[in-house]
Protein backbone atom coordinates (compact mmCIF):
# COMPACT_ATOMS: atom_id res chain seq x y z
CA UNK A 1 0.00 0.00 0.00
CA UNK A 2 2.07 3.70 -1.51
CA UNK A 3 2.24 5.79 2.12
CA UNK A 4 0.94 9.56 1.57
CA UNK A 5 3.75 11.67 1.33
CA UNK A 6 2.84 15.22 2.12
CA UNK A 7 4.89 17.87 0.29
CA UNK A 8 2.73 21.33 1.56
CA UNK A 9 -0.36 22.59 3.32
CA UNK A 10 -1.99 26.07 2.59
CA UNK A 11 -4.58 27.04 4.45
CA UNK A 12 -6.36 30.05 3.72
CA UNK A 13 -9.32 32.31 5.32
CA UNK A 14 -11.06 35.23 2.97
CA UNK A 15 -13.49 37.17 5.19
CA UNK A 16 -15.97 39.19 2.81
CA UNK A 17 -17.43 42.66 4.27
CA UNK A 18 -19.70 43.76 1.52
CA UNK A 19 -19.19 43.67 -2.25
CA UNK A 20 -20.60 47.10 -2.92
CA UNK A 21 -23.75 46.82 -0.71
CA UNK A 22 -24.27 47.37 2.30
CA UNK A 23 -21.89 46.11 5.08
CA UNK A 24 -22.59 42.82 6.89
CA UNK A 25 -22.62 42.92 10.47
CA UNK A 26 -20.11 39.95 10.63
CA UNK A 27 -18.12 39.05 7.55
CA UNK A 28 -18.86 36.07 5.47
CA UNK A 29 -16.19 33.99 5.73
CA UNK A 30 -14.27 31.72 3.06
CA UNK A 31 -11.77 28.92 3.81
CA UNK A 32 -10.11 26.62 2.19
CA UNK A 33 -6.79 23.45 3.13
CA UNK A 34 -5.11 22.27 0.24
CA UNK A 35 -2.30 19.19 0.71
CA UNK A 36 0.09 18.14 -1.91
CA UNK A 37 0.96 15.05 -1.80
CA UNK A 38 3.39 12.52 -4.23
CA UNK A 39 1.11 11.08 -7.08
CA UNK A 40 1.97 7.32 -6.43
CA UNK A 41 0.53 6.41 -10.06
CA UNK A 42 2.19 8.96 -11.77
CA UNK A 43 4.05 8.05 -14.94
CA UNK A 44 2.52 4.66 -15.47
CA UNK A 45 -0.83 3.08 -16.09
CA UNK A 46 -1.84 1.01 -12.67
CA UNK A 47 -4.98 -0.74 -12.72
CA UNK A 48 -6.01 -0.80 -8.65
CA UNK A 49 -5.78 2.18 -7.40
CA UNK A 50 -8.73 1.86 -4.68
CA UNK A 51 -7.01 1.07 -1.36
CA UNK A 52 -5.17 4.51 -2.02
CA UNK A 53 -8.61 6.30 -0.98
CA UNK A 54 -8.42 4.39 2.13
CA UNK A 55 -4.63 5.89 2.59
CA UNK A 56 -5.92 9.21 1.97
CA UNK A 57 -8.26 9.25 4.84
CA UNK A 58 -6.27 10.52 7.89
CA UNK A 59 -4.76 13.16 5.83
CA UNK A 60 -8.60 14.36 4.38
CA UNK A 61 -9.29 14.59 8.26
CA UNK A 62 -6.62 16.56 9.31
CA UNK A 63 -7.34 18.88 6.61
CA UNK A 64 -10.82 19.60 7.71
CA UNK A 65 -9.85 19.82 11.08
CA UNK A 66 -7.28 22.30 10.10
CA UNK A 67 -9.68 24.03 8.09
CA UNK A 68 -12.49 24.26 10.67
CA UNK A 69 -9.99 25.46 13.66
CA UNK A 70 -8.86 27.98 10.81
CA UNK A 71 -12.45 29.62 10.78
CA UNK A 72 -12.93 29.74 14.39
CA UNK A 73 -13.22 26.12 15.24
CA UNK A 74 -17.16 26.56 15.65
CA UNK A 75 -18.54 23.74 13.32
CA UNK A 76 -22.06 24.81 13.76
CA UNK A 77 -21.58 28.03 11.65
CA UNK A 78 -20.10 26.29 8.81
CA UNK A 79 -22.69 25.71 6.80
CA UNK A 80 -21.38 25.43 2.96
CA UNK A 81 -18.49 22.86 1.84
CA UNK A 82 -17.23 21.87 -1.66
CA UNK A 83 -14.14 19.36 -2.66
CA UNK A 84 -11.44 19.44 -5.60
CA UNK A 85 -8.33 17.98 -6.76
CA UNK A 86 -5.62 18.90 -9.33
CA UNK A 87 -3.52 15.90 -10.87
CA UNK A 88 -0.28 16.76 -12.00
CA UNK A 89 0.79 16.25 -15.54
CA UNK A 90 2.10 12.32 -15.06
CA UNK A 91 -1.46 11.56 -13.98
CA UNK A 92 -4.75 10.65 -14.86
CA UNK A 93 -8.27 12.25 -13.95
CA UNK A 94 -8.88 8.66 -12.38
CA UNK A 95 -6.57 9.52 -9.55
CA UNK A 96 -8.38 12.57 -9.06
CA UNK A 97 -11.61 10.39 -8.05
CA UNK A 98 -9.83 8.84 -6.00
CA UNK A 99 -10.45 11.73 -3.50
CA UNK A 100 -14.24 11.63 -3.33
CA UNK A 101 -14.51 9.54 -0.62
CA UNK A 102 -12.19 10.34 1.65
CA UNK A 103 -12.54 14.28 1.23
CA UNK A 104 -15.68 14.35 1.36
CA UNK A 105 -16.28 11.58 4.15
CA UNK A 106 -13.59 13.85 5.95
CA UNK A 107 -15.53 16.92 6.09
CA UNK A 108 -18.90 15.16 7.10
CA UNK A 109 -17.45 12.99 9.86
CA UNK A 110 -16.83 16.57 11.42
CA UNK A 111 -19.60 18.71 10.72
CA UNK A 112 -22.82 18.27 12.23
CA UNK A 113 -26.01 17.96 9.91
CA UNK A 114 -23.76 17.35 6.99
CA UNK A 115 -26.73 15.19 5.26
CA UNK A 116 -25.75 16.93 1.48
CA UNK A 117 -23.48 15.42 -1.00
CA UNK A 118 -20.19 17.35 -0.99
CA UNK A 119 -20.06 18.95 -4.28
CA UNK A 120 -16.90 18.44 -6.14
CA UNK A 121 -14.65 19.16 -9.43
CA UNK A 122 -11.60 18.24 -11.27
CA UNK A 123 -8.78 18.10 -13.61
CA UNK A 124 -5.46 17.83 -14.67
CA UNK A 125 -2.74 20.49 -14.68
CA UNK A 126 0.58 21.87 -14.03
CA UNK A 127 2.25 23.74 -11.37
CA UNK A 128 -0.23 27.16 -10.72
CA UNK A 129 -3.52 25.81 -12.13
CA UNK A 130 -6.51 27.21 -10.22
CA UNK A 131 -9.73 25.33 -9.61
CA UNK A 132 -12.79 26.60 -8.62
CA UNK A 133 -14.17 24.63 -5.88
CA UNK A 134 -17.54 24.58 -5.93
CA UNK A 135 -19.72 25.24 -2.75
CA UNK A 136 -22.98 24.16 -2.02
CA UNK A 137 -25.18 24.22 1.77
CA UNK A 138 -24.11 20.81 3.94
CA UNK A 139 -27.98 20.21 4.73
CA UNK A 140 -29.31 20.82 1.28
CA UNK A 141 -27.74 20.87 -1.89
CA UNK A 142 -30.23 23.04 -3.64
CA UNK A 143 -29.88 26.36 -0.78
CA UNK A 144 -29.66 29.09 -3.02
CA UNK A 145 -28.17 31.89 -1.10
CA UNK A 146 -25.43 29.22 -0.26
CA UNK A 147 -24.45 28.61 -4.30
CA UNK A 148 -20.48 29.76 -4.36
CA UNK A 149 -17.41 28.88 -5.61
CA UNK A 150 -13.86 29.23 -3.78
CA UNK A 151 -11.14 29.75 -6.21
CA UNK A 152 -7.91 27.69 -5.19
CA UNK A 153 -4.36 27.20 -6.64
CA UNK A 154 -0.94 27.39 -5.47
CA UNK A 155 1.90 28.86 -7.89
CA UNK A 156 4.10 25.90 -7.51
CA UNK A 157 1.74 22.67 -7.47
CA UNK A 158 0.80 20.20 -8.68
CA UNK A 159 4.67 19.21 -10.27
CA UNK A 160 4.13 16.65 -12.74
CA UNK A 161 4.05 13.85 -9.93
CA UNK A 162 2.05 15.45 -7.23
CA UNK A 163 -1.69 16.30 -6.60
CA UNK A 164 -3.61 18.69 -4.74
CA UNK A 165 -6.18 18.17 -2.67
CA UNK A 166 -8.38 20.85 -1.59
CA UNK A 167 -11.03 21.14 1.07
CA UNK A 168 -13.27 24.20 0.83
CA UNK A 169 -15.68 25.42 3.86
CA UNK A 170 -18.00 28.55 3.90
CA UNK A 171 -19.84 30.23 7.01
CA UNK A 172 -23.34 32.08 6.22
CA UNK A 173 -24.67 32.76 2.59
CA UNK A 174 -23.40 34.71 -0.51
CA UNK A 175 -22.86 38.66 1.28
CA UNK A 176 -25.70 40.13 -0.61
CA UNK A 177 -27.89 36.82 -0.88
CA UNK A 178 -31.26 38.19 -2.63
CA UNK A 179 -31.74 35.37 -5.81
CA UNK A 180 -34.57 33.54 -3.90
CA UNK A 181 -34.99 29.94 -4.19
CA UNK A 182 -35.22 27.59 -1.01
CA UNK A 183 -34.08 29.29 1.82
CA UNK A 184 -32.31 27.59 4.99
CA UNK A 185 -35.35 28.10 6.94
CA UNK A 186 -37.20 25.95 4.40
CA UNK A 187 -34.96 22.90 4.80
CA UNK A 188 -37.85 20.83 5.97
CA UNK A 189 -37.13 17.06 4.30
CA UNK A 190 -33.93 16.54 5.53
CA UNK A 191 -32.79 14.31 2.42
CA UNK A 192 -29.83 16.29 2.03
CA UNK A 193 -31.86 17.69 -1.38
CA UNK A 194 -34.71 19.84 -0.57
CA UNK A 195 -37.27 21.15 1.02
CA UNK A 196 -40.28 18.80 1.44
CA UNK A 197 -43.08 19.70 -1.51
CA UNK A 198 -46.99 19.48 0.01
CA UNK A 199 -47.75 16.69 0.51
CA UNK A 200 -50.85 16.32 -1.85
CA UNK A 201 -48.80 17.69 -4.89
CA UNK A 202 -47.27 14.18 -4.59
CA UNK A 203 -48.14 10.64 -5.13
CA UNK A 204 -48.66 8.76 -1.43
CA UNK A 205 -46.05 6.58 -2.16
CA UNK A 206 -43.54 9.33 -2.32
CA UNK A 207 -44.42 11.06 0.71
CA UNK A 208 -44.42 7.45 2.40
CA UNK A 209 -41.01 7.03 0.91
CA UNK A 210 -39.77 10.53 2.47
CA UNK A 211 -41.08 9.79 6.10
CA UNK A 212 -39.34 6.61 5.82
CA UNK A 213 -36.33 8.40 4.69
CA UNK A 214 -36.25 10.66 7.66
CA UNK A 215 -36.87 7.96 10.05
CA UNK A 216 -33.76 5.96 8.60
CA UNK A 217 -31.60 9.75 8.59
CA UNK A 218 -32.99 10.06 12.43
CA UNK A 219 -31.42 6.34 13.31
CA UNK A 220 -28.19 6.55 11.49
CA UNK A 221 -25.75 6.20 14.18
CA UNK A 222 -23.78 9.59 13.95
CA UNK A 223 -20.69 9.30 16.20
CA UNK A 224 -19.35 12.20 18.02
CA UNK A 225 -17.19 14.30 15.78
CA UNK A 226 -13.24 14.26 15.93
CA UNK A 227 -11.20 16.36 18.35
CA UNK A 228 -10.19 19.72 16.89
CA UNK A 229 -6.27 20.06 16.58
CA UNK A 230 -4.87 23.33 17.28
CA UNK A 231 -3.16 25.12 14.73
CA UNK A 232 -0.19 24.97 13.69
CA UNK A 233 -0.87 20.73 13.62
CA UNK A 234 1.74 18.25 14.09
CA UNK A 235 1.72 15.82 11.25
CA UNK A 236 -0.34 12.43 11.91
CA UNK A 237 1.70 9.35 12.15
CA UNK A 238 2.20 7.76 8.76
CA UNK A 239 3.08 11.16 7.14
CA UNK A 240 5.84 12.72 6.26
CA UNK A 241 7.64 15.38 3.72
CA UNK A 242 8.63 13.91 0.33
CA UNK A 243 12.34 13.92 -0.13
CA UNK A 244 13.79 14.77 -3.55
CA UNK A 245 16.77 14.60 -4.97
CA UNK B 1 -0.70 57.61 3.82
CA UNK B 2 -2.81 57.15 7.11
CA UNK B 3 -4.15 53.95 5.95
CA UNK B 4 -1.29 52.42 5.45
CA UNK B 5 0.35 53.16 8.98
CA UNK B 6 -3.24 50.98 9.95
CA UNK B 7 -2.91 48.59 7.15
CA UNK B 8 0.82 47.87 8.79
CA UNK B 9 -0.43 47.16 12.19
CA UNK B 10 -3.47 44.70 11.16
CA UNK B 11 -2.27 43.24 8.49
CA UNK B 12 1.31 42.47 10.17
CA UNK B 13 -0.81 41.21 13.41
CA UNK B 14 -2.88 38.93 11.40
CA UNK B 15 -0.17 37.59 9.77
CA UNK B 16 1.53 36.65 12.65
CA UNK B 17 -1.46 35.27 14.09
CA UNK B 18 -1.94 32.96 10.87
CA UNK B 19 1.63 31.45 11.37
CA UNK B 20 0.53 31.16 15.00
CA UNK B 21 4.47 31.86 16.27
CA UNK B 22 5.10 35.03 18.43
CA UNK B 23 6.23 37.67 17.40
CA UNK B 24 9.73 36.97 18.14
CA UNK B 25 9.52 34.15 16.03
CA UNK B 26 9.38 36.27 12.56
CA UNK B 27 12.55 36.22 10.86
CA UNK B 28 11.44 37.62 7.49
CA UNK B 29 8.53 39.84 5.88
CA UNK B 30 7.73 42.05 2.86
CA UNK B 31 5.33 44.01 1.08
CA UNK B 32 3.70 44.66 -1.70
CA UNK B 33 0.22 46.60 -3.28
CA UNK B 34 -1.44 46.19 -6.44
CA UNK B 35 -3.56 49.14 -7.79
CA UNK B 36 -6.47 48.76 -9.83
CA UNK B 37 -7.09 49.60 -13.13
CA UNK B 38 -8.54 53.05 -12.49
CA UNK B 39 -6.07 53.89 -10.05
CA UNK B 40 -2.23 55.06 -10.60
CA UNK B 41 0.70 53.39 -9.21
CA UNK B 42 1.90 56.69 -7.10
CA UNK B 43 -1.33 55.53 -4.65
CA UNK B 44 0.16 51.92 -4.11
CA UNK B 45 3.35 54.18 -3.20
CA UNK B 46 1.38 56.57 -0.79
CA UNK B 47 0.18 53.45 1.18
CA UNK B 48 3.31 51.34 1.14
CA UNK B 49 6.40 54.32 1.63
CA UNK B 50 6.01 56.74 4.19
CA UNK B 51 3.92 54.93 7.54
CA UNK B 52 3.46 51.29 6.55
CA UNK B 53 6.55 50.20 8.35
CA UNK B 54 6.75 51.41 11.59
CA UNK B 55 3.42 49.65 13.24
CA UNK B 56 4.19 46.42 11.10
CA UNK B 57 7.74 46.04 12.35
CA UNK B 58 6.31 46.67 16.14
CA UNK B 59 3.99 43.60 15.23
CA UNK B 60 7.52 41.38 14.46
CA UNK B 61 9.08 42.73 17.46
CA UNK B 62 12.25 44.62 16.15
CA UNK B 63 12.70 44.52 12.07
CA UNK B 64 16.01 46.72 11.70
CA UNK B 65 16.32 46.14 8.18
CA UNK B 66 13.95 47.75 5.13
CA UNK B 67 10.67 45.99 4.56
CA UNK B 68 11.66 44.69 1.02
CA UNK B 69 8.28 45.86 -1.74
CA UNK B 70 7.14 45.30 -5.15
CA UNK B 71 3.65 47.23 -6.55
CA UNK B 72 1.98 47.06 -9.72
CA UNK B 73 -0.91 47.65 -11.26
CA UNK B 74 -3.42 44.87 -12.61
CA UNK B 75 -7.07 43.65 -12.78
CA UNK B 76 -8.44 41.33 -10.86
CA UNK B 77 -7.02 37.78 -10.21
CA UNK B 78 -3.65 39.28 -11.04
CA UNK B 79 -0.79 37.55 -9.23
CA UNK B 80 1.42 40.05 -7.05
CA UNK B 81 4.80 38.65 -5.80
CA UNK B 82 5.51 39.99 -2.32
CA UNK B 83 9.48 40.07 -1.97
CA UNK B 84 11.00 38.65 1.10
CA UNK B 85 14.38 39.92 3.36
CA UNK B 86 15.51 39.54 6.80
CA UNK B 87 13.91 41.86 9.05
CA UNK B 88 17.12 42.63 11.10
CA UNK B 89 19.70 42.02 8.27
CA UNK B 90 19.15 42.47 4.39
CA UNK B 91 22.49 40.50 3.47
CA UNK B 92 21.15 37.58 5.30
CA UNK B 93 21.17 35.30 1.60
CA UNK B 94 19.21 32.29 3.38
CA UNK B 95 15.83 34.73 3.47
CA UNK B 96 16.25 36.39 0.08
CA UNK B 97 12.46 34.64 -0.73
CA UNK B 98 9.24 35.56 -2.42
CA UNK B 99 5.42 34.71 -1.85
CA UNK B 100 2.84 34.79 -4.39
CA UNK B 101 -0.05 35.82 -3.77
CA UNK B 102 -3.91 36.36 -5.63
CA UNK B 103 -6.92 37.65 -5.09
CA UNK B 104 -9.20 35.67 -7.74
CA UNK B 105 -11.90 38.83 -7.36
CA UNK B 106 -9.83 42.09 -6.26
CA UNK B 107 -8.30 44.71 -7.34
CA UNK B 108 -11.69 45.82 -8.77
CA UNK B 109 -10.66 48.97 -10.87
CA UNK B 110 -11.07 51.45 -8.10
CA UNK B 111 -9.33 49.25 -5.59
CA UNK B 112 -6.28 48.60 -3.79
CA UNK B 113 -4.85 45.01 -3.03
CA UNK B 114 -2.59 45.62 0.30
CA UNK B 115 0.01 42.86 1.14
CA UNK B 116 1.99 42.36 3.85
CA UNK B 117 4.05 38.69 3.99
CA UNK B 118 5.91 37.34 7.39
CA UNK B 119 7.65 34.27 8.12
CA UNK B 120 9.19 32.17 10.88
CA UNK B 121 12.39 30.90 8.90
CA UNK B 122 14.22 31.02 5.44
CA UNK B 123 14.30 28.92 2.43
CA UNK B 124 13.55 25.14 3.11
CA UNK B 125 17.40 24.23 2.37
CA UNK B 126 19.12 27.06 2.14
CA UNK B 127 23.10 26.47 0.61
CA UNK B 128 24.26 28.90 -1.41
CA UNK B 129 26.55 30.99 1.36
CA UNK B 130 26.42 34.71 2.35
CA UNK B 131 25.87 36.05 5.45
CA UNK B 132 24.51 33.31 8.12
CA UNK B 133 21.50 34.04 9.88
CA UNK B 134 23.75 33.67 13.39
CA UNK B 135 26.42 36.12 11.79
CA UNK B 136 23.60 38.87 12.40
CA UNK B 137 24.42 41.96 14.39
CA UNK B 138 21.06 43.40 13.67
CA UNK B 139 22.14 46.74 14.20
CA UNK B 140 22.45 48.66 10.94
CA UNK B 141 19.79 46.77 9.36
CA UNK B 142 22.26 45.66 6.82
CA UNK B 143 24.14 42.80 8.61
Amino acid sequence: MPDVKLRKLVTGIEEIFHEGGPVAPTPRRRGWCLAVIHNPFAGKYVENIQPFMDDLKPLGMEMAAKLIAALGGNRGLIDGYGKGIIVGGAGELEHAALWHAPGGYSMREHLPDSLAIVPSTKKVGGPGTRLDVPVTHKMASYVRSHFDSVEVGIDDSPRADEMLLALAMTVGPRIHSRSGGLEVSDIKLKDGQKRQKPIFARSWWWSMKCILNRARLLRRPRAAPPPLLSSPTPLPAGLWLTSRS
Amino acid sequence: MDIGEELGGLLGARAVAALGVSPSQIESYGKAALVGENGELEHAAAILHPKLGKPLRAAVEKGAALVPSSKKRGGMGTPLDIPLGHKDAAFVRSHFDGVEVRINDAPRADEILVAVAVTDSGRPLPRVGGLQKHEIKGEDGLR
